[in-house]
Order: C-alpha cells, then structure tokens, then sequence
C-alpha cells in the first residue's frame, strides 16, 4: 500500500502530522530519544533517535522527521547503533561521567543512565563538559547541576510553551553554549513561577527539586492529589521517617500527567509547620458569657463537649438552632458525614460549604440549564478544542495546569477569546479581548447571543431538537444589541460582534470560566447567560465542547455532589421532594426531615445576630476572612453560644471558637476527591497525622457515635463511600477499587460503567431530556461606584497563594515570592489618588478599609482596582459587599465600591 | 512590564568617540544629539526606534546597540526587550548567541586579532601571546582606563594581510609584537579611515569578474553610466529569457556546494506563495576565504544588481544582504549602490536591505543565516523543508553567494554563451580564489574553472616561499591535499571548493594545523545538536587545543568513528566538516599523530 510505511518491517499507516516516531510508537517500535516531549514540539536536538531511511545517505532524526508514505525505516540497523552508541558514550563521557551513584535521579531513572545500560555502555570515557558556571548552583527550590545537562533544551522548551514563561534560555554558542537564564541572575530575579516542570522534563539529574537533592532517597512515594485548587492534579508524596520531604507531579494523574504549580510542588511545607494544631482545645466561658483563654483536652473531653453542648442546644432551640460548614478541602467522605450529622444526628438542613461563596452560582445556574449542577466537559478537552471563550477566570495564576492547556490548544491553532476586565498572563495569547466592565457579565453574554442571531450563525437544528423556551430567550436578548449595551459592558460592538462570529463558527468551541462569572449579585444569571450561548450554538452534549467552571477548591465539586448544601442530598437530590426525605430517613435510620431547605451559610451567620442561630459546626473554613463584610461576620460569629472549629491552624475563626478539634491535611489521610471535572480521585494517606490530630472523618464519626446516630463504626473511609455511593445514583458504580488508576467521572451509574467525560450527550436531566434557554435580564450590581467611592474595586487570586493562605503563608519560598499584598491601580487613577507606586494607601468601603502598598499596573483598566483576599494585614474582605447572588445567595465579591487615599505608612 | 532595576543614570555624551570618524562610512543610522539627562532606556529606545515593528527587528536593533556601545550593556536588555515588545529573556538568549556582543568588552578601542590558519601561520599567535602585556588585561577584558579591550577571533577574512587585526572597524596588517606596540600607540590614528590591505587581485587569462577591480582608473561618474547603459539591456530580456540564460549558462553556486544555480532559481519561481525573497549571502566566514571581499569592496552595484536580476527573474519582491560582521566596513558602499539601483530604476518598487550579521561562522550556513535575519538564535534549520518552500519568515527563499550574483550579472550582460567560454564541459565560466598562507603573493585571482592548483599558485601567487607541507582546499571545513595533488583541476565535485587555497608550508606542523581546525569549531559550532557539539568537543579533546596539546598518539579510528557519527546524525554539514582536516591530515602525515614528535608551536 503506497499510503503505508515500513518500520523495521512493520506497516505502519501514518496520519499526516505524524512523525517517524509515533509512527513507529504506533507499531510497537520503541526508539529512544533524550529531547522528545509529547508535550512539547519536537525539539531534534539529541538526535539519539536518529534512523536509516531508505534512499537517504543521512540518518533522520525519527522525531522531527514526517513519516512520508512509501518510506522504509530501519531503526536497528548497524549505523544507527554505532552512531547512537557514539553520541550516547559522548553524553555521558562530557557530561555527569556515568557517577551514577551519587546522583539523585538516577533511582528515579535517568533516561541518559537507562538508555546508556540498554546500550551496553559501562564506562564512558573523558572528561567532564567545560562550564563557565559554577559547578552547581541553584535557589531555595531547583537546584541544577550543569555538568550532568546534556543540553535538550527541554527544560526551555517546557518553559516557554506549557507555561509562557522566559526562566530557562538557550545561551551562548560555541563551547558557551549552555542553558542559562537572562544575563545569568538566579531564577528568583527573571521571569519564572518555580512551577519546577522542567525538573521532571530533564533526561538527566541536571535539574533537581533541592528537597530531593537534601533527601536523595525518600523511603515511600505514595499518590495523593493536590489540594490548592479545582483542577485535581496528582502528587506523589514523598516521605522519609514519617516525614513528608517532598512533593512530585504523578505522571500517571490523567489531569495533570505529571506537570504542577509552584503551589502544588513546593508548598508542602505547611504539613510539619509548627504552627499546626496538635491537640484539642476548649475554650471555657468566663462568668460573665465571654470567652476566657483556650487550654488543651483529651479528645474524649473535646467530643463529649460537643456532642453535649450540640444536643443541649437542639433539644433547647430545636435543630435549626443549629448550623454546620463543611468544607471543600475535605474529602468526599467527610462532607457526606457532615451533611448527614446535620441531618441525621439533629434534623437540620442547616449545612453548607464554601460553594456557596465562589461556584454555587455554577451549580444553580448549570442545573437550572442542563439538568446537572457540574463542567459539562472534561478538562483533557481542552487542548482539542477548536476556540475557547475564557469567561472571567485568570487560569495561569488560579488554574495553572488549566492554563496550560489553553496553551497547547493555542499552540495547536485553537482561537482564544477572553472576557475579563483584569489583564491576566494569557490575553495577550488572546485573540479577542472583551475587556468587560466587572458586573457587565449577563449584559455582554446577552449581546452575544444578540450578534449570534443577528447574524442567523445559531444551530436551529439543535435548539429545536434538544432545548426549550427559545423563543423567550430569543425575545429577551433582541434588546442587548452590542452596539446599545456598549455602556454598560464598555466593550466596542465590533469586538462583540467579532467574538460572537468566532465562538459560533466552530463546531468545537468551549466555555471556561471561573469566579468573574459567579461572584456577583447576578451570579447564576451569568451561568445561564453563558449557558444559553452553548445552547443557541449547539456547542454542547459533544467532545471538545460545553461549559466547565474552573472550581476553586479541591473538592468543591465533591463538597456539593455529597449534599452539603441546604438544598439538597447527595447526588443533588432535593429535600422538597418528600420521598427523596423518607428514602434517605430510612436508609439513616432517622425521622424524615421537613421538605423544605435548610439555611444557607450566610444566613446561618446573620441569623446568629438575633439569637436564631445557636451554635456553629464549622470544619476546615474560615468565615471570618473569607466572608464578605468580616466585621459583620466577626459580630455574628462572636454571638454564637457555642462555636466548634475543626481545623489544621489557629484561623481567624478558630481564634473565636469554643472547641478546636486538630484534623489533618490529605497528607495524613484517605480519601477522594471529586475535581472540577467531576472526576474521582483516591488520594491515600503518606504519613500518619501529625501530633495529636485526627483525620477529620475519624473526629466526625466519633462526633456521630455520641450523638447517636445509628451506623456501623467506621474503619476506613472506602466504608464510608460504599454507603454514600449506594445513596447516590450517579455514583453508584464507583468503588474504591476502581479508583486506582485514572479515577472516575460522574455519572457513573454501574460497576461497569467507565464514567462519563462529557455530558449530555443524548439527553439532558431536566424534563423532556430537552436543555432550558433561561431569560435572564442584566440586573446592575448592588453597589457602584459613586461620588464618595469612586473606583470599583474586584478581588481575586495571586499565583502564590491560595485562599486565605494559612498553608501558602507558611511556605518561606511563596513568601519571598509574593510577600505582601499590593493594589493593583492603573495611571490614571493613580494620579488622580495622587499615589506613586509604592506608595501605602488606605482603600475604604462602606464597611470598612484597609491600608495596602498601592501598585501601578496596566493590568486594570482605569476605574477598577484589584485586591487579593490572602494576606491577614490586608483583609480585602473588610471592604467587600455582602450582597447577594438571587439564587445562590453568593456574595458580590467582584463589585463594590472604594475610596483610595494617599496615607502614610502604617 | 515594570523594569525590575530601571536605571536612571545619565549617559556622558560619546565626544571624541571614534564613532564619530565613522559617521560617513560604518554608521548606517542616524542617532539623535544626547540630551542631557537621558538614561539608557532612552538611548536604546531612539537607536531601535527606526525599526520598530518590523519582522527580523531584533537583528537589527541588536547590531545598531552594538554599533553604537560596541556590545549590549547588561542593562540595555531590559529597555531593548521593552522597546521590542519581546521578552527579556528571549533577547538575551539571541544576544548572548553572538561573538560580536561580548557583554565584557567595554572599551573605546576594541581590537580583534585574527587565528584564521593563514594570520597563525604568519604568527598571529605571537601578538596573542604578547597583548596580556601590551595591553595589561587579559583576553575578553577591557583595561582599567575603558580604553582597550581585545579578542582573538576566528577570521577576519584578511587572510592575504596575515596577520591581521581589526582595531573597532580599521583592518590591519600588523606583522610582529613591535608594530602592534607601534599601532597602539596612536589608536586614534589607527581607527582613521580604513585604508585598502595588502593582497592582489589579478586573473588567470581575461578579468572578468575583476575587471573592475581592477580598472582604477575607472572614474564613478563613468561607472554609474555602464551601470544605467546595463540596466536598459537587461531591462530587455523577460524573467523567462533571464531563466534560461542562466540554466545555458551552466552557472553552478559560488559558495562551496556548486549546485546548478538555474535549478535553484527555477524552484523559487516556480513558488506561489508571497511575497519571495532573494538573499545575499556576504557572510563570508570561511578562514581561508576572502574572494567576496573584492567584490563588495571594489564592486558593490554588481552585487546588488545580480541580486536585482535574481529577484527580477524569480518574482521576489524583496532582497537581503546578509553581510558578514567583520566586513561591516563594506556596508555603507553597499547601501550607496542600492540607493543608486533605486535611482537608476533597478528595483522598480522591490526593496534590498543590508542586515549585518553579528561575528558567528554558522550563519554562512544558509537556514542559519535565515534564522538570523529573523531574529532568532543562528542555529541551523532541519531539512526538509528547504528554503524554496520554507526559508525566511516561512516564505520561499533562495540564497545566493555574492559571487555568483556577479556572476549573473555577466551572464545578462554578454549572454550565456560568452560566458561557457571558461571552464571545462561541468564547469562554466570563471572562479575568483582566494590565495593564503605560505605563497609569495596572496590575494584573490580570477581563473576559468578547471585550471590546476599549480598554476594558480605558481603563476598568480608568485609560488610558495618554501618547501610545501600540504594545501588547505576550502579553508578549516575543506580538504587538505598534498604538494603532489599539483597538477589536478578545480573543479566540481573535486576539490574546488569555495575556491579558497592555503598553501602550508613544511615550517608548521600537521598536528598544529589539526588543533587550530578543532579549536574554530570549537569557538564556531552553534551547539544546538547533541552529534555536532559533542563531536566536535571530543575532536578538540583529541587533537587538544590551546590550554592541552596534543598529548599522546590520536586513534584514528576514534577519529574516524567521531566523523561518520557526525556526518550521519549532525543537523548540518558544518560541524560533520570540521573532521576533514584532521582525517586528511592523519591521512597523509600518520607518523606526526602517533605521539612521538613533540608537538610543536
């Protein structure tokens, strides 16, 4: 067949794009190389790959090579043995010398030492490659060792195309030739995150974690996911003496092959920081009702007292005295027993997680649209898709490894559209940028739409076959003209009109977004403004398509799937339908709760001002800086009679509490997480809980025992699984044992079932199986700006840190990174605040203000500044407006306004 | 993006630089008058501001930075980056690519000191070995006073002056350690205007390429009128007839490979995609080769003429001179004569650019070269694609040697069969040969193809000055032959070449010639491929260099291992080349390699 070619005999049907080397990959013909990265584009710098090609007088360097039709390949012939052989002793012999025994990587198989073994190479010859650098140097993070790089330029090449950065460069030529950064100054000067990537792309020992280099044999790896954000990538935790020495990327992970943030790789520190709660703590009231000092328990003491003092309060004020935060930084298991001590143990709905202050929007607005309150796409798709529509979400620094994937589908000709106020490192990737005003969201989404229609580019098709109240909708958006709204969003018609004609030109296009959409008080009207559009183009229920949030936490997903939330049980199963009510009473052996919602965290807080709310069960959250208007919370919370806080370090909020109870981090644990993609992953306990801690399921099951609930001591947490999988018909067909390898995503409805990567792909989960078009008007936000506080303020996240950063603050690195908070305020306003950067500022609110360094920056547009809620010395939320999203109830974190003001330093 | 460290201190105006002497002839850009106060982010802001946005523009704000400090001040890359809109780091990695930007050397007077083999030969290494002292810094470093700072370089393409020195942009012939103390006396003498070096030019039977050259007497006024007289000629004949004059011809590419140039034209027309582009290939590096040199110097408008006429038959809309770094001094004529093509209607609304490259040998290879003008690091391309499908910016290219531009020239002038008059039945028409090294008379002479080694030596050069060891065909990358090899033509695909003969004389030994071959590819290969860089390291490591002589007998089976590894598996030729020398030298000389005699030297 001329189509075909023939590798060391085999036929092999090459697809165009293909290369000698996955040509022969895909027939089972293994050819080394030192340079070749799937994720990068081929390099052909090591030429170990090199193969005969029929006709040819030179070797062809099998990666870089297009595998032609009618091509003959010998990858085995004696030329390309002796010319490997040759360059490979020559590596070695100018390079590391072969001293495998002193080398780090080499247990961790140098691909230069296999390769060399496989060869039959035992002692190689010469001196080492002459270096103007020092011997080895490196910083707190990466060490390197140059005589062992045998220049592939991966480590570049890793760099500038996965993650945009400009930290490693090809240097020098000649002898110089050498891998350097920008006139040779440390990696903490020039342009890079420390997201360590280049550490496991190089072949050889060159580039080193310096933890690995400190601890060169780490006695246990064990597979774990990454806690500091929603994306679910895979660590391999490594532990030497009950210790955790280190964290790397687990190449298996099917989210993150191996790639990590600087968060994710190097903010381990946090686990052993002596700052880490260790014992139970009860706080004993004063005479006069006020809280006196904390003094330590036993843990029987600690769980007595609050199973206690919990029922004392339910049988005195009834359960909805009652309120419980679980948390989406624990496992799945820990919320489903949270929401079922709530509702089980003391009849209350009275359950939440912080869902609700970033993507509960997401959750209210997917169900409302599609049936299922989760991504409809999985993350992998990403890279496939054909244009992609960025919706209020800064993936390179929230969502790297997301990041990172718009990269390579942009590297492979896919069309990124941004809409955000806020410049973020990949608009200038962007080819259109819709600058929108914050709070303008459903408005600019609306006009969209307008544009799609007005141009006749929506899928009539699908609209009629597979969605209902259309014509609504479509009567809704006939007055968001681009050219009328223009106002309002502050985006040019044009660029409107342009990103509708490209989002729906493309059969593959796909929505991100993140917490510019949702945190508003028009938060789930933006999901479903969003929504719509996937619906008025068809760009739904197929692969590479949908709308996925970009979630916060590690397991926000999970936290919601496992029904805490007031609204509903897990797998989303109402408590206004009373047989949902009766089936759950009865497989928990308890009374049948009300059918009618339960309380949502911010209403639990308020509510404790005037006496309805008694007591608080909060695990693994801190309301107290996190909550919009903290000073508010803060009274709320100093009301409560009786606050139990389960956490790892002295928040805020456990600084108010009544009871501290240590859990433990997912180091210490087992468990599951459910990712933004609503994928399952094990993650599997590395060392056991540091001092006196419990995993946080342990302390809730013994908190159950006392109050009674009727269910067996659970041994482990896979126990705890198979009883809420059986509960939960889209988990029903996960089981620990089938988590092992790439994890699950949901709806997984049988033990044979392989998951579901995207959704809807026949039908939808609301009636009829048809999507809803959702009418849905721009609302403005609660506060703007005005006379007095003429700026808009709009918070978000720093690469550094995450959330209220009690883990990243404890990292010494991220600190020198990122040590305080700036605001981020353009020229222009800046002159008119009469502030230069640097320059301390106090910003204010209605609520309240803070003192910051100001910073001048193009990144907002004049009338926005920008502030980050990490810090505790500049506790943005002080300043945030507390108004609240119609259906979600989340706050309005992106919109309120301010006043910034010279001040003198603090 | 905020500069990390902005630097506010104000530069001391340049008065009495020898920059300004070079107004008129090197300066290929206007700097405006320093204001008082301006900071080094202003500076580089107005020297790239004439450039901005174009494709390829960091090449050339890099060689403006470096024509105007004499390198790229550490804190220039930021403001440059900025003013590019490129990252830092990618400007530093371009930057730190190439010799000419020597971050060290900042000094009012640079002197570069050739050891090409002819300038070693004639005792470039004992003004090496002197300068410490002279000058009282080492190499790579300036003296404490920022007066002088100097380097060794591979070749300066003066090898018929050898030695030869550069002194900023003067050439030198300077002989022994007394006449350099004599130069350095008067530096600002010396980097006067530059005078004309040593070497002749002459021909072997009828000059043609050289006639002008050697016509002095030859007023511009009247040049200018042959010029206008041949355009009109040549306006005559259509882009087809000017196709197949050339394939008639027989013209085979001047550079070293010989390839049909008629093919190499047709393939470009034959392109679709737009726009095309011509490029001129004056980055003649070749230690051994100054042939082009003649032509620039004495000819330019016949080198942008013959680019015009490629550009003109193959539809390309846009020309590049690539001009070598140390022939800077060229440029200024070149743009002169491009200015006169425009005036005398050559270019009708085509554009010809002169880039200067920056001191590297690779970017005479020709995907190198491209990646130059783009404004990437001068590293090789992997082939396939060719530069007729793929070349510069993506678009179809062709690139053509100087020589063989003048060489169309004449083809559209006197037609293709005055022009197979010369040479043999293969080889048409006439070679310039740059003559070096131990003859009586170096310097450039233009004989047919086919003619013998002898009698180029004897009958142009005047003979050798002694006893012949062996001849350098096609300097360091070429062959090495012995005195008996006399008698045989050059010609493709013999010995020719780039036309380049250096005859070494029995006072030099083989090993030493072996060493300084390693040691410029040492200094010269890009490094990007494992085959070539490791190659050419171990190759070095054999035949020692500088710091380590030859110690012990060389295997020359590891030699030979070393050569079929990197012809097989290198990117390029260039590095696979640098093994010719040393095997044609164990070859013909395996008693010299055995470890016995000491190395000399």
């Amino acid at each position: 067949m001329a189509e075909s070619i023939l590798i060391d005999g085999r036929e092999a049907l090459p697809t165009p794009g293909d290369t000698i080397l996955s040509a022969a990959q895909s027939v089972g013909v293994a050819i080394p190389t030192l340079c070749h990265l799937e994720t990068i584009k081929p390099l052909g710098t090591c030429r170990v790959c090199v193969v005969e090609v029929e006709g040819q007088q030179k070797l062809a360097p099998a990666c870089c090579t297009a595998a032609a039709p009618g091509m003959r390949v010998n990858t085995q012939s004696n030329p390309v043995l002796a010319t490997r052989r040759t360059l490979v002793e020559l590596l070695l012999g100018h390079g590391c010398g072969g001293r495998c025994a002193t080398c780090p990587q080499f247990t961790l198989g140098c691909e230069l030492a296999t390769l060399a073994q496989s060869l039959g190479l035992r002692e190689p010859l010469g001196e080492q490659r002459p270096s103007s650098d020092p011997a080895e140097w490196g910083d707190a993070l990466i060490m390197r060792d140059p005589r062992k790089c045998i220049l592939c330029y991966r480590c570049v090449a890793v760099c500038e195309q996965r993650m945009g950065r400009g930290g490693w460069v090809r240097a020098g030529s000649g002898l110089t030739t050498h891998i350097g950064t920008l006139l040779e100054r440390p990696l903490m000067q020039v342009d890079c995150e420390h997201c360590g990537n280049c550490i496991p792309a190089c072949p050889t020992g060159a580039l080193v974690e310096r933890w690995r280099y400190e601890n060169p044999t780490a006695q246990a790896r064990v597979r774990s996911v990454c806690t500091y954000c929603g994306t679910g990538c895979g660590l391999l935790v490594e532990t030497t003496d009950g210790r955790v020495v280190g964290v790397s990327g687990d190449p298996t992970n099917p989210v993150s092959r191996g790639e990590l943030c600087v968060k994710g790789r190097f903010a381990f520190d946090f686990v052993h920081h002596p700052d880490r709660l260790t014992q139970p703590l009860i706080r004993e009231r004063l005479p006069d009702g006020t809280r006196g000092p904390l003094r330590t328990a036993s843990w029987a003491e600690a769980l007595d007292l609050v199973a206690s003092r919990l029922m004392a309060i339910r049988d005195q004020h009834g359960p909805d005295a009652l309120g419980f935060i679980s948390s989406s930084r624990c496992s799945n298991e820990e919320n489903y027993l949270m929401q079922k001590l709530a509702r089980a143990g003391f009849g209350t709905h009275n359950v939440d997680n912080c869902a609700r202050i970033c993507h509960a929007p997401s959750v209210a607005g997917l169900r409302r649209a599609f049936g299922s309150g989760a991504a409809t796409n999985s993350l992998e798709e990403i890279v496939g898709a054909e244009v992609i529509l960025l919706w209020g979400a800064n993936p390179a620094e929230a969502h790297p490894i997301v990041a990172m994937k718009i990269r390579a589908a942009v590297a492979r000709g896919a069309t990124l559209i941004v809409a955000d106020p806020r410049a973020t490192p990949l608009t200038p990737l962007a080819s259109v940028w819709l600058r929108v005003r914050p709070g303008a969201n459903v408005a600019l989404a609306n006009s969209v739409a307008q544009a799609i229609l007005h141009e006749g580019l929506e899928d009539r098709n699908f609209i009629a076959r597979r969605t209902q109240g259309f014509e609504l909708f479509q009567q809704v958006v006939q007055d968001y003209p681009p050219e009328s709204t223009g106002h309002i969003t502050r985006v040019p018609p044009e660029l409107v009109r342009k990103a509708a004609r490209i989002y729906a030109a493309s059969r593959r296009s796909m929505i991100l977004y993140g917490l510019g959409v949702t945190e508003h008080s028009t938060g789930s009207q933006g999901v479903m403004a969003l929504a719509n559009l996937t619906l008025l183009t068809g760009n739904v229920g197929r692969p590479h398509t949908g709308i996925c949030p970009l979630r916060g936490q590690s397991n926000v997903q999970g936290a919601c799937d496992m029904g805490a939330l007031p609204n509903v049980y897990p797998g989303y199963q109402s408590v206004e339908d009373s047989e949902v009510n009766a089936r759950f009473a009865q497989a928990w052996g308890c009374t049948p709760l009300p059918a009618r919602e339960g309380l949502k965290s911010g209403e639990m807080m308020r509510l404790a001002l005037d006496g309805r709310e008694r007591a608080l069960y909060v695990m693994g959250e801190d309301p107290a800086v996190t909550e919009p208007d903290v000073s508010h919370v803060n009274r709320c919370l100093e009301a409560l009679e009786f606050l139990v806080v389960q956490e790892l370090f002295m928040t805020k909020t456990a600084e108010l509490a009544d009871v501290i109870l240590p859990g433990a981090s997912h180091v210490e644990k087992d468990g599951t997480f459910t990712n933004a993609e609503r994928r399952v992953q094990r993650f599997t306990r590395a060392i056991a809980p540091v001092g006196n801690a419990w995993p946080d399921w342990k302390i809730l099951t013994e908190v159950m025992r006392r109050v009674g609930i009727k269910q067996p001591d659970y041994e482990s947490p896979a126990q705890i699984w198979d009883e809420l999988a059986d509960l939960t018909p889209s988990l029903l067909g996960i089981r620990y044992g089938r988590l092992e390898g790439e994890g699950i995503c949901w709806p997984c409805p049988s033990l044979d079932h392989p998951g579901t990567a995207f959704m809807y792909a026949d039908r939808f989960t609301l009636k009829e199986g048809k999507a809803q078009f959702n009418d849905v008007p721009y609302i403005p936000s609660q506060e703007l700006p005005d006379e007095d506080y003429p700026l808009l303020l709009t918070t978000g996240r720093r690469l550094e840190h995450y959330n209220n950063a009690t883990m990243t603050r404890r990292s010494a690195v991220l600190m020198a990174k990122c040590p305080e908070e700036r605001l981020e305020i353009c020229a222009e306003d800046a002159r008119t605040a009469g502030v230069q950067d640097g320059d301390w500022v106090g910003v204010s609110s209605r609520r309240g203000s803070v003192q910051v360094r100001a910073q001048v920056s193009e990144r907002c547009p004049p009338g926005v500044v920008f502030l980050s809620f990490h810090f505790p010395d500049v506790l943005t939320n002080l300043l945030t407006n507390p108004g609240l999203d119609s259906l979600a109830a989340t706050p309005e974190y992106k919109v309120c306004a301010v006043r910034v003001e010279g001040r003198a330093r603090p | 993006m905020r500069l990390r460290r902005p630097w506010r201190t104000a530069l001391r105006p340049l008065a009495g630089s020898c920059l300004h002497k070079y107004q008129n002839t090197v300066i290929l850009i206007s700097v405006p008058r320093i204001a008082r106060g301006e900071t080094i982010d202003d500076r580089v802001a107005s020297l790239v501001a004439p450039f901005g946005g174009r494709p390829g523009v960091l090449l050339k704000a890099l060689s403006a930075i470096q024509r105007h400090f004499g390198r790229v001040p550490a804190r220039a890359y930021e403001p440059l980056a900025k003013a590019l809109g490129l990252p830092p780091a990618q400007v530093y990695s371009v930057a730190s690519a190439y010799h000419a930007l020597n971050p060290a050397c900042r000094a009012r007077y640079r002197l570069h000191v050739c050891k090409g083999p002819a300038c070693r030969m004639a005792g470039a290494d004992n003004l090496i070995a002197a300068l410490p002292n002279l000058l009282g810094v080492p190499e790579g470093q300036a003296s404490g006073d920022r007066r002088f700072a100097w380097k060794a370089c591979s070749c300066l393409g003066l090898c018929d002056s050898a030695p030869a020195l550069m002194l900023n942009h003067a050439p030198h012939q300077v002989r022994n350690p007394a006449e350099l103390k004599h130069l350095l006396g008067n530096p600002r003498l010396a980097t006067g205007k530059p005078r004309k070096l040593g070497g002749h030019v002459g021909s072997l039977g009828e000059p043609r390429l050289v006639a002008r050259a050697l016509d002095a007497h030859l007023s511009s006024r009247s040049r200018l009128r042959h010029w206008a007289q041949f355009r009109q000629t040549a306006e005559q004949t259509s882009p087809a007839e000017l196709l197949d004059a050339v394939d008639a011809s027989g013209l085979r590419g001047r550079g070293g490979a010989g390839f049909p140039t008629g093919r190499k034209l047709r393939a470009l027309a034959a392109q679709t995609a737009t726009p095309k582009y011509v490029v001129a290939n004056a980055d003649e590096a070749e230690p051994g080769t100054f042939k082009d040199r003649v032509l620039l110097e004495e000819d330019s408008m016949c080198v942008v003429a013959g680019l015009a006429l490629a550009m003109r038959a193959t539809d390309a809309t846009q020309g590049f001179i690539y001009l070598r770094h140390a022939y800077l001094r060229y440029a200024a004529g070149l743009e002169a004569a491009i200015a006169q093509a425009k005036e005398q209607g050559w270019l009708r609304g085509a554009e010809i650019e002169v880039v200067t490259g920056l001191g590297n040998y690779i970017c005479g290879e020709e995907t190198a070269l491209l990646e130059s003008i783009e404004g990437h690091r001068p590293e090789p391309r992997e082939r396939p694609p060719f530069p007729h499908e793929y070349g510069l910016f993506g678009k179809p290219t062709v690139v053509l040697n100087v020589e063989t531009l003048a060489n169309l020239v004449s083809i559209a002038a006197h037609g293709p069969a005055w022009f197979r008059e010369k040479g043999t039945a293969d080889n048409r028409g006439t070679k310039l040969f740059s003559v070096a090294g131990d003859v009586m008379m170096p310097g450039v002479c233009e004989a047919p193809l086919g003619t013998t080694l002898g009698e180029i030596v004897d009958q142009f050069a005047g003979g050798p000055t002694e006893e012949t060891l062996c001849i350098l065909l096609g300097g360091v990358a070429g062959t090495v032959v012995p005195p008996s090899t006399w008698d045989q033509p050059l010609d493709h695909p013999g010995l020719i070449g780039n036309g380049a003969v250096t005859v070494v004389s029995i006072r030099h030994d083989p090993t030493e010639l072996a060493r300084w071959t390693a040691e410029f590819f040492l200094d010269e290969m890009c490094g990007a491929c494992a085959p070539g860089r490791e190659g050419v390291l171990e190759l070095a490591r054999i035949m020692g260099t500088n710091h380590s002589a030859l110690q012990g007998p060389v295997d020359g089976a590891r030699v030979q291992e070393l050569a079929t590894m990197m012809r097989l598996a290198a990117r390029c030729a260039l590095c696979p080349s640098a093994a010719n020398v040393p095997l044609g030298l164990l070859q013909l000389f395996p008693q010299a390699f055995d470890g016995r005699a000491a190395p000399s030297g």
